[in-house]
């Protein structure tokens, strides 16, 4: 193919030329496809997007680093911590109780976040939203754990609870996320902020525990 | 006379084309020793259970390089009844129980090995990691030396000094627990003062 060019007649001055030229051409066409494909397309956020694995209320979600299983969904103003300490709010609390079996090897689910149909998320933190992993649970052992989070009356209906390894959300790129609907409703809402009844935050356990 | 053909014409391209390709992987592939390499034992010595194995690696501190050298023997891995340095029986969740993994080792007494890390895997490769505290287990901090005589720390506090405690002895024996689930049996037991390098001994 490449031979058939140089088997012509040459002519020795126009060849150099043309070759230039279209090799600038092409130069500057790959450039600007590059470009197209970099700002047309969504690849910065389609090709970065962490994997959800989507489940609800007391369903087995399945994730690269093992399984989340929701055990029971409460909400009220006030809960008791695992010190003792009780938590007021002027909003609601939602504490959301489940179960966390490990695979391959010990693993922390650093982050626990309750996300609003808005897609407001709100994690869990060391004073006022409690939740204790225990540690890295070994695999195939049951961890059972409760998080607490504190929420705007709003953000209640349609929430979702997100479970991940990474603490640091720049790290949940192409990496599988636990997203459990907490099938949550107004009503739900309206009857937790009204509510003073506090709610306890339980210890980390191994186990299979009472529940199932 | 013939016109150089293709391949010739471009001969010095296509001789430096996979030279150029290897460099690109090669300046491109810094993260590889970062998040794959020194994330876990990776670099192991194999040893069957029941013999002496002699491990030497490095570790790190305030002061530089720490090589050291031990030597290690798999005596068993067996049921336990009470975690590492603890006298209380052990209380166990449904569905999971304990091993105690029975291990000999030898060292001089100025060497730093309380940093270790042991694990055992079961035939699949699923690994069970030694924790000193969980929900369900309280125990020593580290699986390889004597609780009550730790010998020295690595130097890593300016001011706190590294060698306080009880002298360690040239040999000795320690038997830390770990938890599993019900069923599985340990196939090989790992032992690593860092990444990448560890001590892989075969339970069988």
């Amino acid at each position: 193919m490449g031979g058939r060019r140089v088997a012509r007649p040459p002519s020795s001055r126009l060849t150099g030329l043309p070759r230039q030229a279209a090799f600038a051409v092409l130069l500057v066409a790959a450039l600007a496809t590059g470009r197209a494909v970099e700002t047309l397309m969504p690849v910065g956020d389609e090709v970065a997007a962490p994997f959800e694995r989507t489940g609800g209320v007391g369903d087995r979600i399945e994730a690269r680093w093992g399984d989340v299983e929701v055990t029971s969904v409460a909400g009220s103003t006030r809960i008791e911590d695992p010190y003792g300490a009780t938590h007021v709010t002027g909003g609601v609390y939602v504490v959301v109780d489940w179960t966390y079996t490990a695979a391959g090897e010990p693993q922390v689910p650093a982050w626990v976040a309750i996300r609003d149909t808005e897609g407001r998320v709100f994690r869990t933190s060391l004073e006022r939203n409690p939740y204790s992993s225990g540690g890295a649970a070994q695999p195939g052992i049951p961890r059972r754990v409760a998080a607490a989070i504190e929420v705007p009356a709003d953000a209640v209906a349609g929430a979702e609870l997100v479970i991940t390894l990474e603490p640091n959300p720049e790290n949940h790129r192409r990496d599988d996320v636990a997203v459990v609907d907490l099938g949550l409703t107004q009503d739900d809402a309206d009857a937790w902020a009204a509510s003073e009844e506090p709610l306890e935050v339980a210890e980390p356990a191994d186990g299979p525990g009472a529940m199932s | 006379m013939r016109p150089p053909g293709w391949w010739r014409r471009n001969r010095w391209g296509l001789i430096a084309l996979p030279v150029t390709v290897v460099a690109a992987l090669a300046a491109s592939s810094y993260r590889v020793e970062t998040y794959w390499w020194v994330e876990k034992p990776r670099d192991l010595v194999h040893a069957e259970r029941g013999e002496w194995v002699t491990f030497s690696a490095s570790q790190y501190d305030r002061t530089g390089d720490v090589p050291f050298t031990v030597r290690v023997r798999l005596d068993d891995v067996r049921p336990a009844d009470t975690p590492f340095g603890e006298d209380a029986p052990l209380e166990l969740p449904a569905g999971v129980q304990a091993v105690a993994v029975d291990l000999a080792l030898a060292a001089a007494p100025d060497v730093p090995l309380t940093s270790c890390d042991l694990v055992v895997r079961d035939a699949s490769g699923t690994e069970y990691a030694y924790q000193s505290s969980s929900p369900s287990i309280s125990q020593a901090t580290s699986p390889c030396v004597p609780p009550d005589a730790r010998g020295p720390e690595l130097d890593l506090f300016e001011g706190l000094d590294p060698d306080t405690g009880p002298p360690r002895p040239g040999e000795w024996t320690v038997s830390p627990v770990v938890l599993l689930p019900d069923g599985v049996e340990v196939a090989e037991v790992l032992l690593s003062w860092g990444p990448p390098d560890g001590l892989l001994i075969s339970a069988e």
